[in-house]
C-alpha cells in the first residue's frame, strides 16, 4: 500500500515542515489541499525529489456558503465558477504529477438544496434537481480531466456535510449516471462508519472505481483511537486488489475540523499522530 | 429491561395512534418530546390507562435557535431556558415520567455565541459557556430535586454541539454540577461517532447512567447499521441498569427533522417499532 497524508490537517504550515515529517515516517507521499494559488508547482516538484515523495492526490476544498464551488447549485454562473475551479485543479495536478482530484458534488456544509421549501416534497424535488446540476457540473470538468489524463474521485460525506451523496451506493450512482471514464470513486472511514452499514462491505462494492481513501478513525483522530475496525478494512482493500493511497486524516479531539487544524495547543500531536497511523495500519497490512 | 420510543420521531401524530402502536409491539412505555403545550395531562394519563403503558421520560427539545439553551451567555435567555426546563420537569411530575433529557447547550448549535475568530477567545468563550450551562442547569436541578424528577444530561456529536460531546465530557459535567438528581443519558447514534469504544462508555458512566437513546450507527432501527448492540446489552447488564431503552429509528433521510414529517417514510414506523424491540430483545437474551 502507499501511504499519504492530506495536508489541510496541518493548516498553513510550510510545505517543507509536511515533507520533512512525511519522509521521517515513512509515507509514500502526499495529499494536497485543493488551492493551486497556494503552491508554486516548481516548489512542489523540487521538494517531492528532495524528499523521495510524490503528489499522490489532491483534496478540492468546497466550502459553504461562498457562491464559488458549489458544482450543485441551481445558479448557472455558480457552477460555472465551481466547474472553472476544477479545470484549475486538474491543471494544478498535472503540473504536479497527481493522479486525482477528490470531488464532492455539492459544497461542503450546504446541508439543504438552495431555497426555501414549503413541503417536503418539494425539498426532494429541489434535491433531485440539485443532483442533476451535479452531473452536469462533473461531466463537463471530466471531458477536460479526461484529456489531461487525470481522475475525478466522487466523495460521499456524511449526512451534517451535505445533503447530496451520503454514502457508497449514493457514490455508486452518481458515478454511472456521469458515465465517464475519468470519474471514479474516492472513501473516507470517519464518513463511512456514520452513514455506512459495513465499512468493509462498502469498500467491496465500490471495487475497481475505488481510487483514493481518507483514513481517520470513528472519532476522527489517529488509527487507534476510535472504534474503526481497520483490520476489516485493510481485507476489503486486499479483496478488491486496491491499487490507490491510504490518505490519512487525523484530527485532534475538537469538534469542528478546520478550527481543529489551525490549533496551535495540539500542534504537537503531528508527530505522534503521523508515526501512529503508518505503524498502525502497516500493522493491520501485515496481519492480513 | 423496559422498552420505550421517543415520539419526536412521528412528527405531529397524533398520541393515541403512538400509544396502540408501542402497545401492538410490546413497549413498555413512551418518551414524550419536551413540549408541554401540546399535551392535555389527563389525555396522556388516560392513555396510559387504556393502554397499559407509562411515560418513561421526557426529551428536553433544545433546539436551536428556540429560546432554550442553558448555556447562553446573555441571562434573559438563560432565563427562558431555565423557565422551560422547569415546563418540561413539570410536565414529567404530572405524568408520572421519573426524568428529563436535558441539553447544557442547544442541539444545532456548533459554536459559542460571537462565533470567536481566533484560538485563545474561542476557548475562553467555550469555557465561559460551559460554566452558564453548569450553573443553569444546577438552578434547574433545585427545582427538579422539589418535584422528584430526574435531570439527565445527554452529550451528542460534534456536528450538533460544541460543548458536552463525549461520555467523558457528560461525566464530568455532571460531576461539576454536583447534585444528587443529575444524572447521564447516553445515545447510540452519538457515541458511534464520539466515543472510543462505545460499551466501555456506558460502564464509565455506571450507575450514573438513567437513559438511553438507540438507534443504529446511521440512524436507523436496530439491525440496519454496523453498531455492537450485543456488546452495548452486555455492559448495561454489568451496571445493572435500571433505565430505559429509548428508540429513536429514522428512516434514511440525512436531515432528522425532515426525516420524521415525510409522508413517504410513515409505512415504515410499525416495521422500525417491530424490529428493533426484536432485535434487541434477542441481544438481552443473549446476553444474560
Amino acid at each position: 500500500m502507499k501511504y499519504s497524508i492530506s495536508n489541510w490537517i496541518y493548516g498553513d504550515e510550510p510545505l517543507r515542515v509536511t515533507f520533512e515529517r512525511l519522509r521521517r515516517y515513512g509515507y509514500d507521499g502526499v495529499e494536497l489541499m485543493g488551492e493551486p494559488s497556494l503552491y508554486r508547482a516548481e516548489e512542489v516538484r523540487g521538494l517531492c525529489r528532495e524528499f523521495g515523495l510524490q503528489v499522490l492526490s489532491i483534496a478540492g476544498i468546497y466550502p459553504w456558503p461562498t457562491e464559488e464551488r458549489d458544482l450543485a447549485n441551481p445558479d448557472p454562473q455558480v457552477r460555472g465558477r465551481a466547474v472553472r475551479y476544477l479545470r484549475d485543479c486538474v491543471e494544478f495536478a498535472v503540473d504536479v504529477g497527481a493522479l486525482l482530484i477528490i470531488v464532492v458534488p455539492s459544497a461542503v456544509a450546504k446541508t439543504s438544496p438552495v431555497g426555501y421549501f414549503e413541503s417536503e416534497e418539494e425539498w426532494v424535488a429541489a434535491a433531485e434537481r440539485e443532483w442533476n446540476y451535479a452531473l452536469e457540473s462533473v461531466r463537463t470538468a471530466a471531458a477536460y480531466a479526461e484529456k489531461a489524463g487525470i481522475f475525478l474521485a466522487i466523495e460521499p460525506i456524511n449526512r451534517y456535510e451535505t445533503f447530496l451523496v451520503n454514502n457508497v451506493d449514493q457514490g455508486l450512482r452518481f458515478v454511472s449516471e456521469v458515465g465517464s471514464r475519468t470519474v471514479k470513486i474516492h472513501l473516507d472511514t470517519f464518513h463511512m462508519n456514520i452513514e455506512e452499514k459495513d465499512p468493509a462491505e462498502a469498500i467491496r462494492k465500490a471495487g475497481k472505481l475505488l481510487v483514493n481513501l481518507h483514513i481517520a478513525d470513528s472519532n476522527r483522530q489517529a488509527v487507534g483511537y476510535g472504534h474503526t475496525d481497520f483490520k476489516a478494512i485493510m481485507r476489503a482493500l486486499k479483496d478488491i486488489d486496491y491499487q490507490g493511497a491510504l490518505a490519512l486524516e487525523p484530527l485532534p479531539p475538537v469538534p469542528d475540523p478546520y478550527i481543529a487544524a489551525r490549533l496551535k495547543r495540539y500542534q504537537h500531536l503531528r508527530d505522534l499522530y503521523a508515526e501512529e497511523c503508518i505503524a498502525r495500519l502497516r500493522q493491520y497490512e501485515r496481519e492480513v | 429491561m423496559k422498552y420505550s420510543i421517543s415520539n419526536w420521531i412521528y412528527g405531529d401524530e397524533p398520541l393515541r395512534e403512538t400509544f396502540k402502536r408501542l402497545q401492538k409491539y410490546g413497549y413498555d412505555g413512551v418518551e414524550l418530546v419536551g413540549e408541554p403545550q401540546r399535551y392535555e395531562i389527563q389525555e396522556v394519563k388516560g392513555l396510559c390507562q387504556e393502554f397499559g403503558l407509562s411515560v418513561l421520560s421526557v426529551l428536553g427539545w433544545s433546539i436551536w435557535p428556540l429560546e432554550r439553551d442553558l448555556a447562553h451567555p446573555d441571562s434573559q435567555m438563560q432565563q427562558k431556558a431555565l423557565r422551560y426546563a422547569a415546563e418540561c420537569v413539570d410536565l414529567a411530575a404530572a405524568v408520572g415520567a421519573p426524568l428529563v433529557v436535558v441539553l447544557p447547550a442547544s442541539a444545532g448549535r456548533t459554536s459559542p455565541i460571537g462565533q470567536p475568530d481566533n484560538e485563545r477567545s474561542w476557548k475562553e468563550a467555550v469555557a465561559r459557556e460551559w460554566g452558564y450551562a453548569v450553573e443553569s442547569v444546577r438552578k434547574a436541578a433545585a427545582y427538579a430535586q422539589k418535584k422528584g424528577v430526574l435531570l439527565a444530561i445527554e452529550p451528542i456529536n460534534r456536528y450538533e454541539s460544541f460543548l458536552v460531546n463525549t461520555t467523558a465530557q457528560g461525566l464530568r459535567f455532571v460531576r461539576e454540577v454536583d447534585s444528587p438528581v443529575v444524572r447521564l443519558h447516553l445515545d447510540t447514534f452519538h457515541m458511534n461517532i464520539e466515543d472510543r469504544g462505545p460499551a466501555e462508555a456506558i460502564r464509565e458512566a455506571g450507575s450514573l447512567l438513567v437513559n438511553m437513546h438507540l438507534s443504529d450507527s446511521q440512524r436507523g432501527p436496530v439491525g440496519h447499521g454496523h453498531t455492537d448492540f450485543l456488546a452495548i446489552m452486555k455492559a448495561l447488564k454489568e451496571i445493572g441498569y435500571q433505565g430505559a431503552l429509548t428508540m429513536e429509528p429514522l428512516p434514511p433521510e440525512p436531515n432528522a427533522l425532515l426525516a420524521v414529517r415525510m409522508e413517504k417514510y410513515k409505512p415504515l414506523w410499525d416495521t422500525y417499532a417491530d424490529e428493533c424491540i426484536t432485535r434487541l430483545r434477542a441481544y438481552e437474551k443473549a446476553a444474560s
